[in-house]
């Protein structure tokens, strides 16, 4: 057998489960087969029931979505990708000839209207169709080196994804619409080359279409060294607007725009194309570029609310100098560090005290309910709590039996009245002093505490913002964008064993002589 | 699609109804009626026995009859009896014995339950396989080799130019026979 043969003999006579997943799974018979088959089946019925043509035809009304299988979501999408030369005036030909079954059209060319283009409005965030299988197959149309899409000058081996633009629908003196369709530009060196576009206006299966080509990108280089435009669209194709009104045509062979629209009135921000716009580049071959397409949230934590209790109280701040034994901004030292990755949505926040012998320190404590962990120790749906360092303590609990000392360091005494002592806090800021916002999704870096409580490790450099599959860490350079994958990665990895806090001391054998009264002297061994 | 909705709609239109019985499940059928005719069938037998099960359904489904439930375990059925039929006058060598005959006592199933388990489970590892490979592989492999279909057929469903499938699926069938090797499984 040829190294390139394969015999999947064996599928054959496969039991009803097997032959279920396949058909689930792929497609056995193209669209004009279908039509092909249909036709037949319809002539052997009508021989076989002894039916004739007009006592079985009848007028149509309405229908209804009918489920389809898995395949036809990546195929319909696919054979409409190879069919649209154009962007917009390819979605428009597009539903010219949408077939008879979805009850919108009778199928007949002639009755197109602009009205038709709009569609479903519901629109899908373009961030998130980068995920999409077939975007990702739309993409390496333009860097395979066979060049599937005939593109001159093609392949592009580092073609990169622009941040996408919408066009507008207009008539003579009006905008109709906004076309609920992301195009995609992808580009090369900052020109233009071609269109992935995601047409969200007649879902199929929920699901958008894909279509792309070269189009009008040799068009919009050459229009855009004049100025910015605004696109806009009508039945005929894809136009440009300048700022000082001129119209030109983008598609080929489309006649000139003979309404008064302006670019005021097409001008929506989401349609203009300016000469920067190439270089905006949000997915690479790399995949998505992140720092172009998460705008991060205008703040990730916030100032602590005063708890109620303390309202009123005389509460003062201070900052006390801690030390570490790795560098907690480091997100690679705190996932090293932490039994477990904990993502959840914050409840609420508060503050507690651990109290020791002499006196206590502050916590706080952040309720958090699950979502995910990597560790899976939490179920989706539990509520845990978190302890990071910083918080509000009383000076009854932060002095402990130690309030009331005098003599030697404590001098005289606190000096302050019950009343006085009773309103008396203390705010302890680490670091920043802030904390995870209530309602908003981090994941936290914890480590196994004591009653159940986990401890934060990297404090707030170990909670990370969750910004849809992004998780930003704040830290002295600003912020870091990671994906949970990356994390994973991270937390596998094993500590270098510099890093680790050293506790080995050689045990001593030393005698020291203390004075303790002025001419005796006690001699103490150390170990 | 259920029973009830189908006689719903041969209530309005039982033309209309059939092309959506035909769209909805031709993949369905064809998939059955192939699987069982792949190795001694042509295509156009192949092609012949799906339109035939669907002039079958549209025949004899009874719509006074109020049954519940999907419809696809009728249209199944229809579809592996009839493509049985044309299996066993096609392709069955098996001679046909009297039941008077002494040798019907030493007659043994044609089952072998045993290694029909044994070759479920090598399909199901085979599928999931082909299915890491993910898409278009998965499909081009399943086209090419299963479904048989030329490189310029399978460019008229996927998105890709012929010679791209030829290139891409060589490339995906040498990995699929690096999985199947330290699987254990030789095809």
């Amino acid at each position: 057998m040829n190294n390139n043969d394969l015999n999947l003999d064996i599928l054959e006579n496969a039991d009803d489960k097997t032959v279920d997943r396949l058909s689930e799974s792929y497609r056995a018979v193209s669209d004009n087969d279908i039509s092909r088959l249909y036709e037949r089946s319809e002539t052997l019925y009508k021989s076989r029931a002894g039916k004739s043509e007009d006592e079985y035809s009848e007028t149509v009304s309405g229908t209804e979505i009918y489920r389809r299988p898995v395949w036809k979501k990546l195929f319909t999408a696919a054979a409409v990708f190879v069919l649209c030369a154009g962007v917009v005036t390819g979605g428009a030909l597009l539903m010219k000839n949408r077939p008879v079954r979805d009850g919108r059209r009778t199928g007949r060319p002639d009755d197109f209207s602009a009205a038709e283009l709009i569609g479903s409005t519901e629109e899908i965030p373009y961030e998130d169709i980068l995920d999409k299988d077939m975007f990702k197959m739309s993409y390496e149309n333009y860097t395979s080196p066979e060049n599937p899409l005939q593109l001159s000058g093609g392949p592009y081996e580092n073609a990169a994804v622009a941040k996408p633009f919408k066009s507008v629908l207009v008539d003579n003196d009006s905008v109709i619409a906004d076309m609920n369709l992301w195009i995609f530009p992808v580009v090369n060196e900052n020109s233009y080359i071609g269109f992935i576009n995601c047409d969200m206006r007649f879902p199929l299966n929920g699901e958008p279409s894909f279509y792309g080509s070269e189009g009008y990108a040799p068009k919009l280089n050459e229009a855009l060294q004049k100025g910015s435009i605004a696109l806009f669209g009508t039945v005929d194709g894809t136009y440009g607007i300048y700022e000082d009104n001129t119209v030109i045509e983008l598609d080929a062979g489309i006649p000139p725009y003979s309404g008064n629209i302006t670019f005021e009135q097409v001008n929506k921000g989401y349609n203009l194309v300016t000469v920067d716009s190439a270089a905006d580049i949000i997915y690479n071959k790399n995949g998505e570029v992140w720092a172009n397409i998460i705008s991060v949230p205008e703040k990730i934590f916030e100032a602590p609310t005063l708890p109620d209790e303390l309202k009123g109280k005389h509460i003062r701040e201070y900052e006390p100098i801690c030390e570490y034994v790795f560098d907690l901004e480091k997100i690679e030292n705190d996932a090293a560090h932490a039994d477990n990755l904990i993502i959840g949505t914050v409840d609420s926040i508060s503050y507690k005290t651990e109290l020791f012998e002499h006196g206590g320190t502050p916590y706080t404590q952040i309720d958090v309910t699950v979502t995910d962990d990597i560790a899976g120790k939490v179920s989706v749906g539990d509520k845990v709590s978190i302890a990071t360092g910083g918080g509000y303590i009383s000076l009854r609990e932060m002095r402990g039996d130690d309030l009331y000392n005098t003599g030697g360091k404590y001098g005289d005494g606190i000096n302050m009245t019950e009343e006085e002592i009773d309103n008396e806090y203390y705010h302890e800021i680490v670091f920043s002093g802030e904390v995870p916002i209530i309602g908003k999704e981090y994941a936290f870096f914890v480590s196994e505490g004591k009653n159940g409580l986990y401890s934060s490790v990297g404090n707030e450099f170990g909670m990370l913002y969750k910004c849809g599959k992004v998780y930003i860490q704040r830290n002295s350079n600003g912020y870091s964008l990671f994906e949970l994958d990356d994390i994973k990665a991270m937390m596998k990895n094993k500590l270098e064993a510099d890093t680790l806090p050293h506790y080995d001391i050689p045990e001593s054998t030393e005698q020291v002589t203390v004075n303790v009264e002025s001419g005796k002297s006690l001699i103490v061994e150390l170990d | 699609m259920t029973h009830e909705e189908f006689r719903n709609k041969m209530k309005i239109s039982p033309q209309q109804a059939h092309r959506e019985l035909f769209e909805t499940y031709c993949n369905y059928v064809y998939t059955i009626v192939f699987n069982r005719l792949r190795s001694c069938g042509s295509r156009e037998d192949i092609e012949e026995c799906v339109c035939d099960v669907f002039a079958d359904v549209y025949c004899f489904y009874d719509t006074e009859k109020e049954i519940s439930g999907d419809i696809s375990g009728f249209i199944g059925t229809i579809a592996r009896r009839k493509a049985g039929l044309i299996y066993k006058k096609k392709c069955s060598v098996v001679d046909t014995v009297s039941i008077d005959d002494d040798l019907v006592q030493e007659l043994r199933s044609e089952h072998d339950i045993e290694s029909e388990a044994d070759a479920n489970e090598r399909r199901r590892i085979i599928l999931d396989m082909i299915a890491e490979l993910g898409e278009p592989d998965a499909t081009l492999i399943m086209q090419k080799y299963y479904y048989g279909r030329s490189a310029k057929e399978i460019a008229e469903i996927v998105p890709m130019t012929p010679e791209n499938i030829r290139v891409r699926s060589g490339r995906a069938v040498r990995k699929l026979k690096e999985m199947l090797e330290k699987a254990g499984i030789s095809l």
